[in-house]
């Protein structure tokens, strides 16, 4: 596997694990950014690599929506609602940044272990750690914001999943799936907003009524 | 030909409420379309049960399976359009939702039909993913204002949880892969995959069956992945609960039971995933069992409900074998019964205004038709006979007690449990006339509606199935149906 594909990945699992413990919503939002250039550079070079054009057309989607439109709209709604700077979660940065340390090397043991033959198994353990990192990220965040980070990196992590798996999978279903993504994240960025106008936070702390 | 028709048809039926004038004038053309639904659906269903092969065209395939789901479907979206009449009429004249949104409401259930139907005929298993997929987004639409708490919940764990069925389908497609089907779709294609199933890996099979039983489970209700369902349940409209229970639990169920087919196969027999099946068919009936016990509110103790039914169709096919042509009966039981119970739960609403045990007393004086229906609903759906369910609970309980007697004593009591719960809970709230002093009296008396219909409906289909079950007809075409994914 050329070396430019296992420095993105390795990439993707710095920046994801920089992410975790990022606690101000303006470096959140930018490490996520960062997060999904990356991820869309390993589309990018897999599809000249492989010559599947169909990569370009989820790169392209990825750039659009994970660099673009998701981090803008985030970072538009939060300066209308002066919402505050800092985001909460329940463990503190330095915790978070230790779980994901852990989360990382839980991750390549796995990797180690699975019986993905025909893979790589530095990128199967990258996309294991992103899948787990983004799993910390929803259990430890408490705002909307960390949340939706979490499982945009969860979702980036099954990609490079697919993509270590399969080099792509059958332009049908890629075009469906990036359909669905982009269906959930504007939904997301819609509870957001609404959240945001109905408890002046995004703090989920205010949704826990529906418990028992 | 017919099935991509089908399928088309439905969602095209989302323009239908916009070329009426009138929210009311939208209805009836919903309605008309929603017939053409049913009898499309009803053709296709029937046509592949009575001829017992499986139809096939391009990326769809409609096996027994997918056959009694599009029957089910194809009923069910008709009677739910049918009792969406009342709540329509209610909503609008209380005026809690605007013209638009009545018509946005009408729209919404034949694109959820339309991929709920696509997800139960998929041959693809990527094309399957997009539609559940495709629910999830649906689902998170009906979120009302004040219900941001559950369409959160709903929207973070179900996405999280298609994501990990995402991860499920890719290993089965790379494991179709190592087995040498190479060409593209043709991978992902289960009747290619079942064919195959043989050489694929069995390592590879488990770890697929581990991502999709807990992606699509998160879909299907199973504890512990089921904590959006209540809220979800709870505060949709009454006639989307109805589907929700009755529709989308299957086919997400059914979609499960297709990756337990390839790995069975591909393992050599069904006991490593019967087991772990029936492990979450236990958790699932027991904490629901729990939960029913201390509800204070009547849609979510029906939403519990279908936890429990759905892990009771979970460790039935876990323990597989005639138990799984019992857990398919269920299924089909379960969905009819329980939307029954939505649907008549919605007419309670309209009337009360409130979906809480302490404010809801006295429906037998005050709705005596819905009190009627919902009361005859409830003992089919606690499977007193002849309820279909009573005979799936009797062969699964038998079946079950001498393969794994521990999980079957768990069942047992939950069961008891669950009626103990339901009695305890609805009984006083359809016949008990406690009422705190100084409250306003809720006038009596009410006229046949378009929901009543739908009911007896239910009940009618119901009960002929429960006397169908026991033919030796009936039993043979279950069991026969069974077999394909089990």
């Amino acid at each position: 596997m050329p070396d430019i594909i296992l420095f993105l990945a390795a990439a993707m699992v710095a920046s994801a694990f920089v992410l975790a413990s990022r606690m101000r919503l303006i470096t959140f939002v930018a490490t996520f950014r960062t997060l999904s250039v990356f991820l869309a550079l390993y589309a990018i070079s897999l599809a000249f690599l492989v010559g599947d054009t169909a990569l370009f057309v989820s790169a392209f989607l990825i750039i659009a929506l994970k660099v673009l439109l998701v981090p803008a709209i985030l970072l538009r709604t939060a300066k209308r609602a002066n919402v505050s700077e800092r985001l909460s979660s329940y463990v503190r940065a330095s915790s978070a940044g230790f779980l994901a340390a852990l989360s990382i090397i839980v991750a390549y043991a796995a990797a180690y272990v699975l019986p993905f033959r025909g893979a790589t198994y530095a990128i199967v353990g990258a996309s294991v750690s992103l899948v787990l990192i983004g799993f910390l990220l929803l259990i430890t965040r408490k705002d909307l914001v960390g949340q939706g980070g979490g499982f945009l990196t969860l979702e980036s992590g099954i990609f490079t999943f697919g993509l270590a798996l399969t080099h792509g999978m059958p332009l049908l279903v890629e075009i469906g799936i990036v359909f669905d993504v982009l269906v959930g994240s504007i939904l997301m960025l819609a509870l957001l907003t609404r959240a945001q106008h109905e408890h002046a936070s995004v703090d989920t702390d205010h949704l826990r009524h529906l418990t028992g | 030909m017919f099935i991509s028709l089908l399928i088309l048809v439905s969602l095209i039926g989302c323009f239908a409420p916009f070329v009426a004038r009138n929210p009311q004038t939208a209805w009836y053309v919903s309605l008309g379309w929603s017939t053409m639904v049913f009898a499309l659906g009803t053709y296709l269903g029937a046509s592949v049960l009575v001829s017992g092969t499986a139809m096939s065209a391009g990326l769809w395939r409609i096996d027994g399976v997918a056959a009694v789901l599009v029957l089910l479907i194809s009923f069910m979206q008709w009677t739910a359009i049918l009792s969406s009449r009342s709540y329509l009429d209610h909503e609008l004249r209380a005026g809690i939702i605007d013209e638009a949104q009545a018509r946005r409401y009408l729209a919404c259930i034949p694109l959820f039909v339309g991929v709920m139907l696509s997800a139960s005929v998929a041959d693809n298993l990527g094309v399957q993913w997009i539609a559940l997929e495709a629910t999830t987004l649906l689902v998170a639409l009906y979120a009302r204002p004040g219900s941001l708490e559950a369409a959160w919940k709903y929207l973070i764990l179900c996405s999280t949880g298609i994501a990990l069925g995402l991860g499920g389908v890719m290993v089965a497609f790379y494991a179709g892969e190592m087995a040498g089907i190479t060409e593209g779709l043709a991978a992902m294609s289960w009747a290619a995959l079942v064919r195959s199933a043989p050489v694929l890996s069995a390592p590879l099979m488990k770890i697929a069956f581990v991502l999709v039983l807990v992606g699509y489970g998160t879909k299907a209700g199973l504890v512990p992945m089921h904590t959006w369902l209540p809220d979800a349940h709870s505060s949709a409209p009454s006639p989307v609960s109805g589907l929700l229970s009755g529709v989308l639990l299957p086919v997400a169920l059914v979609a499960i039971l297709r990756f337990k087919a390839l790995a069975d196969v591909s393992l050599g027999d069904g006991a490593w995933s019967g087991a772990i099946l029936i492990v979450f068919g236990m958790l699932s009936v027991a904490l629901a069992a729990a939960f029913v016990l201390v509800q204070t509110d009547y849609k979510r103790l029906l939403a519990y409900s279908s936890i429990e039914h759905m892990g009771i169709v979970a460790l039935s096919f876990g323990i597989g074998g005639i138990a799984a042509a019992a857990g398919l009966v269920h299924m089909v039981g379960h969905a009819l019964a329980k939307s029954a119970l939505f649907f008549g739960a919605g007419d309670i609403v309209v009337r009360f205004h409130s979906t809480k045990f302490d404010r809801v007393a006295d429906v037998a004086r005050v709705l005596p038709k819905t009190a009627v229906l919902f009361s005859a609903g409830l003992l089919l759906l606690l499977a007193v006979p002849p309820s279909p369910l009573f005979l799936s609970e009797l062969i699964i309980v038998s079946r079950g007690l001498s393969a794994h007697p521990y999980a079957t004593g768990v069942l047992l009591v939950s069961l008891t449990l669950v009626a103990t719960g339901f009695v305890r809970l609805l009984m006083p709230m359809l016949y008990g006339t406690l009422r705190a002093s100084g409250e306003q009296e809720t006038p009596a008396g009410e006229v046949h509606t378009l929901s009543h219909a739908g009911i007896m409906l239910h009940l009618i289909v119901l009960l002929a199935l429960g006397v169908f079950v026991w033919s030796e007809a009936g039993s043979a075409l279950f069991i026969s149906i069974a077999s394909q994914v089990s």
